[in-house]
């Protein structure tokens, strides 16, 4: 497909996988699609893989050979006539944090909302070139996208509890599709709590109302939720902008914690927040990546003009 | 604030420079006090380095204040800690020469004895190295930095040479035994002075490609 001219159909028109000669995708789809929950935080439990926390693992040690979770291979993308994303090729890799940074308008949230096919809201979004996650194609029509989002969890900016109890907010996409016993979903709770660096906080009063919480604590609560339903990927759209500084570091110590378990993608606004919690940064421009690299490597040494000028605030 | 971190990058590298003409130019003093026996430039060079001390002192603290409150990144970054660094290298090189100056005055007051031509050669070549050090901070060139880390060997071997000259000629004359010390001691000024211009020229190599190239690394 010409990625210069807009597609006339809506994502599916794109290839279906990658080296998939079925074109079907086992993980993904099911003939029985369910609704979809109220937020980011997916439903549907497969095995309830939670994470202990264990010590912070350096940027250093997780920089090995790198297995990708996500790639995409001239990817574009489309509001209408207007091109949001001009053919991009980019490996997310597993298990590491990686930084979308740009200028508002330039792309990086458009990117990160057709991993977990978000812009499917969006009637005039279109997109081609390929997307795929663990080797698959997130695009294809197939795809179940509730599915898709409990694999690919999403946390906002804005902290968005549901209006129950700070036990019903982490169990709810267990209840929805999974029979649990009591007890285990007490320890899933328990266990999404405790990952998401909340359990301390909140065990006395697991029956209290979220909305109670502050914001710092009911964005780490949205990140329980989004882990109780065993993600692989969390997409993070500026997760700390709402928040104060110390809730903002309660998150970003969390966020290098997830990064043992999960593949973290964040977009931020804040370069210094992408220079302290990312592995590798990705600089969006005008709908372009312009570069991608190590993190260290962007913030001290950036191979391209733009990249300096906008990581030194000379623009943007 | 960046546009003002901008701004205080530029008269942070202006300062430094202002700082390296002065050092450059007390090492300058030196070299032509020792050569001419000039100890009037000599007294000034031991006297007087209380201003590079206050330089030293000030672009230290902006520095700190950059660093905290702009926190620079990539070029700014790479310039804040080459200028942090570098300011420390000059003012010891300054510190170096002063003592240098001591010695001239030390030695113009004991036996006479003639300068050997090795500590003279030194004396130049490591005088050309701090020129060269402050032209690159005003015009960084990637090639020229590379080659004066090469030119420090010179100064090592000429260091050798005053080394073996002390040696013989205490042997020869022991009454210069205080005065050969002294020659002595100042070669190994001129050597550290010529080994903090290899820094400072692997300094500017990170300010140019963010590399550090270390103890000899290529």
């Amino acid at each position: 497909m010409n990625s210069r001219t807009p597609p006339n159909t809506a994502p599916s028109s794109t290839p279906a996988s990658l080296g998939d000669p079925t074109h079907t995708h086992p993980d993904m789809s099911t003939p029985n699609a369910q609704p979809q929950p109220p937020s980011g935080a997916s439903s549907g439990v497969s095995g309830a893989r939670v994470p202990s926390l264990g010590a912070a693992v350096s940027h250093h040690e997780r920089a090995r050979a790198r297995e990708s979770a996500i790639v995409a291979k001239e990817f574009s993308s489309w509001y209408g006539a207007f091109q949001a994303l001009h053919s991009l090729s980019i490996d997310i890799p597993l298990r590491e944090v990686t930084a979308f940074i740009g200028p508002s308008g330039c792309g990086k949230s458009t990117f990160l909302r057709w991993m977990n096919r978000m812009n499917d809201t969006i009637p005039t979004a279109k997109a081609a070139g390929l997307l795929t996650l663990g080797g698959r194609d997130i695009l294809a029509q197939t795809v179940d996208v509730v599915e898709l989002r409990r694999r690919v969890g999403m946390v906002f900016q804005k902290p968005n509890p549901f209006p129950k109890s700070i036990y019903d907010n982490v169990a709810y996409g267990a209840r929805l599709h999974r029979n649990m016993s009591r007890g285990d979903l007490d320890d899933l709770v328990e266990q999404a709590l405790r990952a998401a660096a909340l359990w301390n906080e909140v065990k006395d009063r697991l029956r209290a109302s979220a909305l109670g919480l502050s914001g710092g604590q009911q964005q780490r609560l949205c990140i329980a939720r989004a882990i109780a339903v065993g993600p692989e990927v969390l997409l993070m759209d500026e997760p700390c902008s709402a928040l104060d500084p110390r809730s903002t570091a309660a998150i970003e110590e969390l966020i290098s914690h997830l990064a043992e378990e999960y593949t973290i993608v964040i977009v931020t606004h804040n370069m210094q927040q992408a220079a302290r919690v990312s592995d590798r940064t990705a600089f969006f421009f005008e709908g372009r990546l312009v570069e991608y690299d190590e993190t260290e490597t962007i913030f001290t040494r950036p191979a391209n003009k733009q990249t300096e000028d906008y990581v030194t605030g000379r623009f943007g | 604030m960046s546009l003002n971190l901008q701004a205080r990058i530029v008269d942070l590298r202006r300062n430094l420079l202002a700082m390296g003409a002065e050092v450059e130019s007390r090492v300058a003093s030196v070299v032509q006090a020792l050569r001419s026996g000039d100890l009037e430039t000599a007294q000034r060079v031991r006297t007087g380095d209380e201003a590079v001390d206050r330089m030293h002192v000030e672009i230290e603290n902006e520095c700190m204040r950059l660093l905290a409150l702009g926190q620079p990144v990539a070029g700014d970054l790479r310039l804040v800690v080459t200028v942090l660094r570098m300011s420390g290298e000059f003012e010891r090189i300054a510190d170096l020469a002063k003592g240098i100056a001591k010695r001239i005055i030390k030695i113009a007051n004991g036996e006479v004895i003639r300068i050997p031509d090795s500590l003279l050669d030194m004396a130049d070549a490591t005088r050309v190295m701090v020129h060269e050090v402050m032209a690159l901070l005003a015009e960084p060139k990637l090639e020229d930095c590379l080659q004066l880390r090469r030119d420090d060997k010179r100064v090592d071997q000429l260091n050798k040479e005053v080394l073996v000259w002390s040696r013989d000629e205490i042997h020869r004359n022991v009454d210069h035994t205080q005065a050969a010390i002294d020659i002595l001691a100042m070669a190994q000024r001129f050597e550290r002075m010529a080994d903090i211009c290899t820094s400072a020229a692997e300094d500017l190599i990170f300010l140019i490609q963010g590399r550090l190239l270390r103890h000899g690394a290529e």
